[in-house]
């Protein structure tokens, strides 16, 4: 008998045999076995996560029973994320990819604190991996309290504003084109509006849009949303997008240039006073180049996704997208723009103090069940952007609260596969949603 | 933990009751799985079983199996049946598929069957008294087809060190096997 023979005929072995073999010998490496829990994981419909408390009686969430810690997504198939809705209010996935992401902006003089790595000590830990993060954490940050506000035009503001910005970009797109005027543009006026809710938002809405054919244009004030861009602009670029890490200067470099061109020639929506685009991802398809810009105040993000709850009784939480959007074409013209941050803002507090990166992953590490395991894509520091509301229900006004976010953009878990876990950066406060976009 | 706890534990805390029945389990599944599809299937396929075992399981369980006496009969039912699937899906050579039938064991060349399940016995007898941790290394080795650096690594030891052991483990379980009949001189040699 061969050695390789030795079990030819252990095929379709009888119980006795089998319960032998798994008793002399458990064969799977840990890697497999998280794996399998991956795959059990997707294909169980009812799987649902859990993040377990220290109280039994409280449950944040839904259950969740496994997540591979092996499982790293590869640079080419990997973390697919939503960072805006976009006209076309689509998803957009993104690949994720390495390290830090120190935008640097084109004014030099007024740079912000990069995101200092060297000093972070950011360990993976038995449930989070972070070597595939983006790590996004300015040293030194002034951080505060704040609170933002839709910001109200007059018919006369809007009309001036859109009709400038708007005609520089039929120059620059057109050259000698016939400029937009009033007449181009059809108005509406509210003077409450439908929050995400259904709830009643008494303001004084003005709202228009430009009625050509060579030219899209709008400004929608539900959102402080402006959006202009030729009417060919094909708006499936927005796809497979991915995040501009520090490592990718050139993207950096063309996206600082796009920076500069949208605060010039788009400065009534573009160039708001006390905040300042970054490189946030990218995507280049069909011979353009498409920009996500994140929205910084002071040096820190504006957050940028969309929530629904984990727990199926509790409402979704939605914010603003607070990006603003830029599409290239092959000749370096930009033909589509996207504002979506137009928000005044007040700073209610500063805070002296807050607590540390390590501190923030070890309050999620302590938080999420020890039977979960998760790949971060991206550590933020970041303004967290909640609904402030009075006993009637009624918006106010939205808060800026410092958290460090934790994006994870492949769960693996069917009904949640994007997650965001949040630590109030104040006071260690944890929270945890279901990315939506 | 026997099948009754874990199936209370399910219904008491599901996060917790699930982890414990994949821990308790999962290399009895695995153990299944891989004994009908070792001839024809990659480690992928295998591992997309056993995810498809416990899947079934769990949703079983979820569906108001929940007082099922006896779990681990009720997990080999389901491994066995759905190995038996991917065996069908996955086997090139239709005879050998079609010898395989639903209820696991063809009934017929009895005789031939309990031999080879006697002949079966005695080798796992033999690897047994090699001890540990050679009967595993061999195992890995032989049965599931683990290469050396596999093993090192299950076991704890470097793979020039298992290689030697597969060697001198090898020569030891000849020995026990040619005395228990189940080699001749000529193979040996």
């Amino acid at each position: 008998m061969k050695d390789f023979e030795l079990f030819s005929g252990f095929e379709n072995a009888p119980d006795d045999i089998i319960d032998d073999i798994e008793k002399m010998c458990a064969p799977m490496s840990e890697c497999e076995e998280r794996r399998i829990f991956k795959r059990i994981q997707q294909k169980s419909s009812s799987t649902k996560v859990i993040f377990e408390t220290d109280n039994a009686d409280e449950v944040r969430g839904v259950d969740i029973y496994m997540k591979p810690k092996w499982y790293k997504p590869v640079m080419a198939a990997v973390a697919a994320i939503a960072v805006i809705g976009g006209i076309a209010g689509s998803m957009t996935l993104m690949k994720n990819m390495n390290k830090t992401s120190p935008y640097s902006n084109a004014d030099s003089s007024d740079e912000r604190p990069l995101a200092n790595t060297d000093k972070l000590n950011i360990a993976n830990t038995e449930k989070l991996n972070f070597d595939n993060a983006i790590i996004n954490i300015p040293s030194e940050p002034e951080v505060y309290q704040l609170t933002f506000d839709r910001i109200e035009w007059t018919k006369s503001e809007l009309t001036k504003a859109c009709l400038d910005c708007t005609n520089r970009f039929m120059q620059s797109l057109y050259g000698t084109s016939v400029p937009v005027t009033e007449k181009d543009l059809d108005y509406y006026y509210l003077d409450s509006i439908e929050g995400d809710r259904g709830e009643k938002i008494e303001r004084n809405f003005y709202s228009l849009s430009l009625n050509r054919e060579d030219l899209i244009a709008w400004y929608q004030h539900h959102a402080c949303f402006y959006n202009a861009g030729k009417s060919d602009t094909d708006l499936g670029i927005n796809k497979n997008i991915s995040y501009i890490n520090d490592a990718d200067e050139e993207t950096i470099k063309k996206a600082e240039t796009v920076i500069e061109k949208l605060s010039t020639d788009f400065k009534e929506f573009f160039a708001i006073s006390d905040y300042k685009m970054v490189p946030y991802a990218g995507n280049y398809e069909n011979g353009c180049q498409y920009y996500v810009f994140g929205v910084e105040y002071n040096g820190i993000l504006l957050d940028n996704n969309y929530y629904g709850s984990l727990d199926a009784n509790k409402l979704s939480t939605n914010m603003a997208p607070n990006v603003a959007e830029a599409i290239v074409d092959s000749e370096g013209k930009i033909i589509y723009v996207t504002s979506y941050y137009n928000w005044t803002v007040t700073k209610d507090k500063t805070y002296d103090k807050i607590i540390s990166a390590e501190e923030a992953c070890k309050i999620v590490d302590d938080e999420i069940s020890d039977h979960v395991n998760f790949d971060i894509s991206r550590l933020d520091l970041i303004y967290r952007i909640d609904e402030v509301r009075d006993e009637k229900e009624k918006v106010l006004s939205w808060s800026g609260t410092p958290c460090y976010k934790f994006t994870v953009n492949q769960s693996g878990i069917a009904a949640h596969p994007r997650l965001s876990f949040f630590v109030n950066a104040v006071t260690g406060e944890f929270s945890s949603f279901s990315i939506v976009r | 933990m026997n099948g009754k706890e874990i199936t209370a534990l399910i219904r008491e805390d599901s996060v917790s009751g699930y982890k414990k029945l994949f821990d308790e389990y999962k290399n009895y599944v695995y153990a299944i799985v891989y004994n009908r599809l070792r001839s024809v299937a990659a480690r992928e396929d295998i591992e997309e079983c056993v995810s498809d075992v416990f899947a079934d399981i769990i949703i079983g369980l979820e569906n108001g199996s929940s007082e099922i006496a006896e779990l681990s009969a009720y997990i080999s039912t389901i491994a066995k049946r759905k190995a038996i699937r991917y065996y069908h899906r996955l086997a090139d050579d239709k005879a050998s598929s079609e010898a395989m039938n639903d209820e696991f064991r063809a009934d017929d060349n009895v005789s031939e069957t309990a031999e080879k399940n006697e002949r079966d016995r005695v080798i796992l007898r033999c690897i047994k008294e090699l001890g540990e941790p050679d009967s595993t290394i061999i195992i890995m080795r032989y049965y599931y087809k683990r290469n050396s650096t596999e093993i090192a690594r299950k076991i704890g030891s470097k793979p020039a060190a298992v290689r030697k052991r597969i060697e001198r483990a090898l020569d030891k379980l000849r020995g026990k096997l040619k005395a228990a009949g189940m080699i001749d001189k000529e193979e040996d040699t």
